[in-house]
């Protein structure tokens, strides 16, 4: 457990404390695209707009915090040769890695609540306090699946590669499922793909708890589907690479 | 003697490649092994296998008598590796308190932080450290959690000559504390100083396993050379364990297996020689030599 602790504590200061220009990234391109959108360019928008968008946004920032920054801290304690020693000490992998998505999922807390606040206080969102509690918890644990992914990634080769293939999916994975402009302007092929995205999913879920719609199992299990192939294609790409070991 | 590592018969294929065949060896409590061979010859698979971070291909290997993923091995485990390791920004005194959170029994911060001897920069974030600082660093935390044995993988790569110096000398209390020690390095002069055993590695097997002074005696002659005035017919009629290889102006030199009885054989003119010297090879002579026989 003090490893734990320990490993959380050095996480959340190199993830949070000590990274400003990640966390300017992943919060402040979420919240200048949300107060563009609803106080600049709003011409013509539903009322409804302003709260649909801010939890699009807060899923947006998560998936930029969960892919982004987990990727690259991952990769560079690969780098770094950390996992090595972890693999040569009395703890486990599994320490480190509950330790990362640990620390991810208060960065995360932390930029859905800027992004609340900001539609709250200046954008003029009217929720109750429990709908914004209760999406600021959704968005939270349901970007556990995209931090899974996050460390995946990391897996999969130089630092040239894993940047180029974070923006490849981040941006199309963003649009896909709705979060920039809704799903319906995509093309029914791109509607399809997006409505099996766990962003996606997410929203769906936050939107039908914060307009009192009726509870559905679909999207949570659509998420802990991502969950267990992220999980098990991590295990799988460990083992490839302890077979790579030396050679 | 308690046995610490025993490998059984390691040997270890990548596809096509062979790296190890057929390798076993015991380390057992208090030895300062070194294990030696070119590039190539297969000693980072060695540790890799030792260490469970590779497995072998067959053959079998037990750490403390348990296989070596068990959580109690790894907690009487140092490991000093080629490359240093570290974690973005974070600290030197950090790195310390993380590293410690992972053994049952750490050493204290204070005797961690003096075998780092970093003082101040202690609080430099480990990654903007220098190359040297960090050798010391990973040293200090190879030793965080107190190990019953080190493994030390080219340790000295990248430090300054006092640095390796105190480097060494850290090494030797160490081992008179009863610690075991199994370094890698391409210092050959810094085994020879350190070990108590070599094991040299050649063509993926265990050429030879053994003391230094064993070593020496297997793969080299010594050379005996004196001064005298006698004349070079006369000195030749009484040696017979070696060949002289110049007679410089009465300045000889011999070549032998045994200069101990080369010296006997001179006696009874013994009164008419001076300035007597015996040399051995160099571990490093003796590592180059080796490896040209392989080649021819």
């Amino acid at each position: 457990m003090k490893s734990y602790t320990t490993q959380l504590k050095m996480d959340i200061k190199r993830l949070i404390m000590r990274n400003p220009k990640f966390v300017i990234f992943d919060v402040g391109i979420p919240v200048a695209f949300y107060v563009l959108f609803t106080k600049v360019l709003n011409a013509g928008m539903p009322s409804s707009f302003d709260k649909s968008y801010m939890v699009n946004m807060a899923i947006y920032a998560t998936l930029l915090s969960s892919i982004v920054t987990v990727a690259n801290n991952v990769l560079s304690d690969q780098e770094e040769k950390y996992l090595r020693f972890i693999d040569v000490s009395p703890v486990s992998r599994i320490v480190y890695y509950t330790s990362i998505g640990t620390a991810l999922m208060i960065l995360t807390l932390l930029e859905v609540l800027v992004i609340e606040l900001v539609g709250y206080f200046y954008v003029g969102v009217s929720l109750p306090i429990s709908s914004l509690l209760w999406a600021l918890v959704i968005v939270t644990i349901a970007s556990i699946p995209l931090t899974v992914f996050g460390v995946l990634l990391a897996y999969t080769g130089s630092s040239s590669l894993v940047n180029l293939l974070v923006y490849l999916i981040v941006f199309p994975v963003a649009i896909l499922s709705g979060l920039w402009w809704p799903l319906q302007m995509l093309p029914a092929w791109g509607q399809h793909i997006g409505k099996l995205l766990p962003t996606y999913q997410t929203s769906v879920i936050v939107n039908n708890v914060i307009q009192n719609q009726s509870f559905s199992m679909k999207p949570i299990i659509i998420l802990l589907s991502w969950l267990i192939v992220g999980a098990f294609a991590i295990i799988g790409t460990q083992k490839i690479q302890k077979m790579r070991v030396s050679k | 003697m308690a046995t610490i590592v025993k490998a059984n018969n390691i040997s270890k294929h990548f596809g096509q490649k062979l790296v190890l065949d057929g390798v076993s060896f015991g380390i057992h409590k208090g030895e300062i092994v070194g294990l030696i061979g070119e590039n190539g010859a297969g000693k980072s698979t060695l540790i890799n296998i030792i260490l469970g971070l590779d497995s072998p291909s067959s053959g079998h290997v037990s750490l403390f008598d348990k296989k070596n993923d068990d959580k109690s091995v790894k907690d009487k485990v140092g490991v000093m590796f080629q490359d240093s390791y570290g974690l973005s920004r974070i600290r030197g005194t950090e790195m310390v308190e993380l590293v410690r959170s992972h053994f049952a029994n750490p050493l204290p911060i204070a005797t961690i932080n003096e075998l780092a001897g970093l003082g101040p920069d202690m609080r430099t974030m480990v990654l903007k450290m220098s190359g040297g600082q960090r050798r010391k660093l990973n040293f200090a935390l190879a030793m965080a959690g107190d190990p019953d044995i080190l493994f030390l993988d080219e340790p000295t790569a990248g430090m300054d000559s006092t640095s390796r110096y105190e480097f060494w000398n850290q090494v030797r209390q160490l081992s008179q504390a009863g610690k075991t020690i199994f370094v890698t390095s391409h210092y050959l002069e810094e085994i020879e100083d350190i070990a108590s055993r070599i094991i040299f590695l050649r063509n993926h097997q265990i050429l030879f396993d053994g003391t230094m002074a064993n070593l020496k005696n297997r793969f080299t002659k010594s050379i005996v050379e004196f001064d005298t005035r006698k004349p070079e017919k006369e000195i030749i009629a009484y040696v017979h364990t070696g060949s002289l290889d110049s007679d410089n102006q009465g300045h000889y030199t011999f070549t032998t297996d045994d200069p101990d009885k080369l010296i006997q054989e001179l006696v009874p003119v013994i009164s008419e020689i001076q300035h007597i010297k015996i040399t051995q090879n160099t571990l490093d002579q003796i590592f180059r030599e080796v490896m040209k026989e392989g080649q021819n």
